[in-house]
C-alpha cells in the first residue's frame, strides 16, 4: 500500500517515470483509484482556498469527506510532500489572478443573456457604465460562448494560459502584455473582502 | 525605341522596388526600436487596457540598468494587485487573496532581449504601412498599421512614441476592424533615475502568506520526443518550443507545442483524460484571447493564443497521435 501510494503521489507530483503502469493499476485497483480521487479532492481544497469561483465550495466537500473518512485522509495530507503542496498552490495562485481573463468571458456570456440583474452588478462602477455607452466603445467579439464556462474548466484554462504567456516569444509588442491581463482584474468578491478589512 | 522603353522600365522597377525595401527597412527599423525602448529604457506612466466592454486603468515603473530590467505594474481600480518584475524573477502581489505569489520566468530568457522579429517572415502574412502622424499622451507619435492578410490573425494599429520609441498605444483589430483589445498611455514620463524604493510594494505584505515556486526545472523536457503532432497550422506560422510539462492545473505531464507567426502565438496542450478533471469542449474566448478543446481517444487537446476562433479550431482539429 506505502508504495503504491508513495508511485500515486509521484504520479499527481509529475515526477514519476512509468506513469503508465501506474495508471494501467489505477483503472484496476478500487483502493488506489479511491485514494487517487483523494488526492485530487485535497488538491482542489487547496485551490479552492485562492479560488475566484465562491460557488465552487470545495471545502465543503472536503470536511464532508473528513467527516465520512478521517482514519484515512489524515495520513495523506502527511504524506503529501509539502514541497509538492507549495509549488500547487504557487502555480493555482497565479492562474488564479490570470483567471480574470476567464472570469471575464463567464461574465460576458451572462452579459449576452441580457439578464438585467447580471448587467446591473457588472456596472456597479459609474465611470465603468460611462465609458461603455461612448460610441469608442469595444465592440464584443462576435463569437462568445453563450454558456457559462465549468469552474473547474476555467481554471484549467487559466493554467494553460499561463504557461502560454510564459513561453510566448511573440513580442507582444510592449512585452507588458500579460502582465496586464493579470493585475487588470478587479474580482467582485474581493471588494467585498476589501470593505470587511476597513 | 524599345531599348529606352526597356531601360525606362527597368529604372522604374528598380525605383520602385527600392522604395518597396525602404518602407519594409522603416518598419523594421520602428519595430526593432519598439522592442528596444519596451526593455531597454527608463520610464513610467498611467495606461488604459481594455477588452471585451471593460476598461482598467493601472500605473507602470519600468527601470533597467547593468543588472537587468525592474518593472512594477499597479492596478489603480481597488484591488491593488501588483506584479513586479525583477531579473528573472517575478511577484505577484494579491491584496484581493491576501496572498504573495513569486515565480520564476522562463529559465532561457536572455539580457537583454534578443529582437525576436523577421521582417521576411513577417511580410508572409502580413502588410505593414504608416498612418497620420498623431499625438498620444502628449507624445508625438507614428502610427503603424499590421494588417493580416488571412483571416487567422488579428491586425494591430500602434501609435509609437516618435521620440522614444515607446508604444503608447496599441488597438488589437479583428477580421472587421474591431477593436477586440486596447492599451493606450494617459501620461508617460521618462526619468534618467528611478528609484529602486518606487519598485517595490506598498503593501503590507508581511501580513501575507508568501508562496514561492522553486526553480524551473523542466530545461530537460524540452524538445525531447514527442507523442503528439499539430499536422495543419495556417501559413506563417511556424514550430517553437516543444516540451513535456508538468503543470498545476493537470496530475499528467502535458505536452505542449508552441507555434508563432512573428506577431502573434498558439499554444496546444495535449493530456490524457482523467476522470477527476474537466476540459474544455468546443470553443471559448477571452477578450483577444480564444481557446479550443477536443477529444481525441483517452486523450484531450487544448489550444489557446491570441488569435482569432478559426485559428485554434483549424489547429486543434490537426492534432494527431504519432505511432512510433
Amino acid at each position: 500500500m506505502n508504495d503504491k501510494t508513495d508511485k500515486l503521489s509521484a504520479l499527481m507530483d509529475g515526477e514519476l517515470r512509468d506513469a503508465d503502469n501506474v495508471l494501467d493499476n489505477l483503472e484496476k485497483d478500487e483502493s488506489m483509484k479511491q485514494a487517487w480521487q483523494r488526492y485530487h479532492l485535497a488538491r482542489d481544497a487547496i485551490k479552492g482556498q485562492l479560488s475566484d469561483f465562491p460557488t465552487l465550495d470545495v471545502s465543503a466537500a472536503v470536511s464532508e469527506s473528513l467527516k465520512s473518512e478521517p482514519v484515512i485522509l489524515t495520513p495523506i495530507w502527511q504524506r503529501m510532500n509539502p514541497r509538492f503542496v507549495m509549488k500547487q498552490v504557487a502555480g493555482l495562485a497565479v492562474a488564479a489572478a490570470v483567471g480574470t481573463i476567464a472570469v471575464l468571458s463567464v461574465q460576458q456570456a451572462q452579459l449576452t443573456t441580457t439578464d438585467n440583474n447580471t448587467i446591473a452588478k457588472a456596472n456597479t462602477q459609474p465611470a465603468k457604465t460611462q465609458l461603455a455607452s461612448t460610441p469608442a466603445q469595444i465592440r464584443q467579439v462576435s463569437f462568445t460562448t453563450r454558456k457559462k464556462l465549468d469552474a473547474a474548466v476555467e481554471s484549467k484554462l487559466s493554467g494553460y494560459l499561463v504557461n502560454h504567456n510564459e513561453f510566448s516569444n511573440s513580442v507582444r509588442v510592449s512585452g507588458v502584455m500579460p502582465y496586464t491581463r493579470i493585475v487588470g482584474y478587479v474580482p467582485a468578491a474581493s471588494s467585498k473582502q476589501v470593505n470587511n478589512d476597513k | 525605341m524599345i531599348n529606352k522603353f526597356v531601360s525606362f522600365f527597368t529604372l522604374f522597377l528598380i525605383t520602385f522596388s527600392v522604395q518597396a525595401f525602404q518602407s519594409q527597412a522603416d518598419v523594421e527599423k520602428w519595430l526593432a526600436r519598439m522592442h528596444h525602448a519596451a526593455h531597454m529604457i527608463n520610464y513610467e506612466g498611467n495606461f488604459v487596457y481594455g477588452q471585451n466592454n471593460d476598461l482598467t486603468s493601472m500605473q507602470i515603473i519600468h527601470s533597467v540598468d547593468k543588472t537587468g530590467e525592474y518593472e512594477r505594474l499597479i492596478s489603480l481600480d481597488g484591488s491593488g494587485r501588483e506584479v513586479i518584475r525583477s531579473g528573472d524573477t517575478v511577484t505577484c502581489v494579491l491584496p484581493d487573496k491576501k496572498s504573495v505569489v513569486v515565480d520564476k520566468s522562463r529559465p532561457d530568457a536572455e539580457f537583454p532581449p534578443m529582437f525576436p522579429l523577421k521582417i521576411e517572415q513577417l511580410l508572409k502574412t502580413y502588410s505593414f504601412h504608416f498612418g497620420e502622424d498623431a499625438v498620444v499622451a502628449g507624445q508625438k507619435a507614428k502610427k503603424l498599421v499590421i494588417k493580416p492578410k488571412d483571416k487567422y490573425r488579428y491586425g494591430h494599429s500602434l501609435w509609437v512614441d516618435a521620440n522614444t520609441g515607446l508604444l503608447l498605444k496599441d488597438h488589437l483589430l479583428d477580421e472587421n476592424e474591431n477593436i477586440v483589445e486596447l492599451f493606450m498611455f494617459m501620461q508617460v514620463k521618462y526619468p534618467d533615475v528611478i528609484e529602486k524604493s518606487r519598485l517595490v510594494s506598498k503593501s503590507q505584505t508581511k501580513k501575507f502568506t508568501w508562496y514561492e515556486a522553486k526553480e524551473f526545472k523542466d530545461k530537460n523536457n524540452v524538445n525531447k520526443s514527442m507523442n503528439w503532432r499539430v499536422t495543419s497550422v495556417p501559413t506563417g506560422f511556424v514550430p517553437g518550443v516543444q516540451r513535456h510539462h508538468n503543470m498545476t492545473v493537470s496530475a499528467m505531464p502535458v505536452e505542449h507545442f508552441m507555434f508563432s507567426d512573428g506577431l502573434s502565438s498558439v499554444s496546444v496542450f495535449v493530456e490524457k483524460k482523467m476522470k477527476s478533471s474537466k476540459n474544455l469542449i468546443g470553443g471559448s474566448t477571452m477578450g483577444a484571447v480564444h481557446a479550443y478543446g477536443r477529444e481525441v481517444g483517452d486523450y484531450h487537446v487544448t489550444v489557446v493564443g491570441e488569435v482569432p476562433h478559426a485559428t485554434v479550431k483549424m489547429i486543434a482539429d490537426s492534432v494527431e497521435h504519432v505511432k512510433h
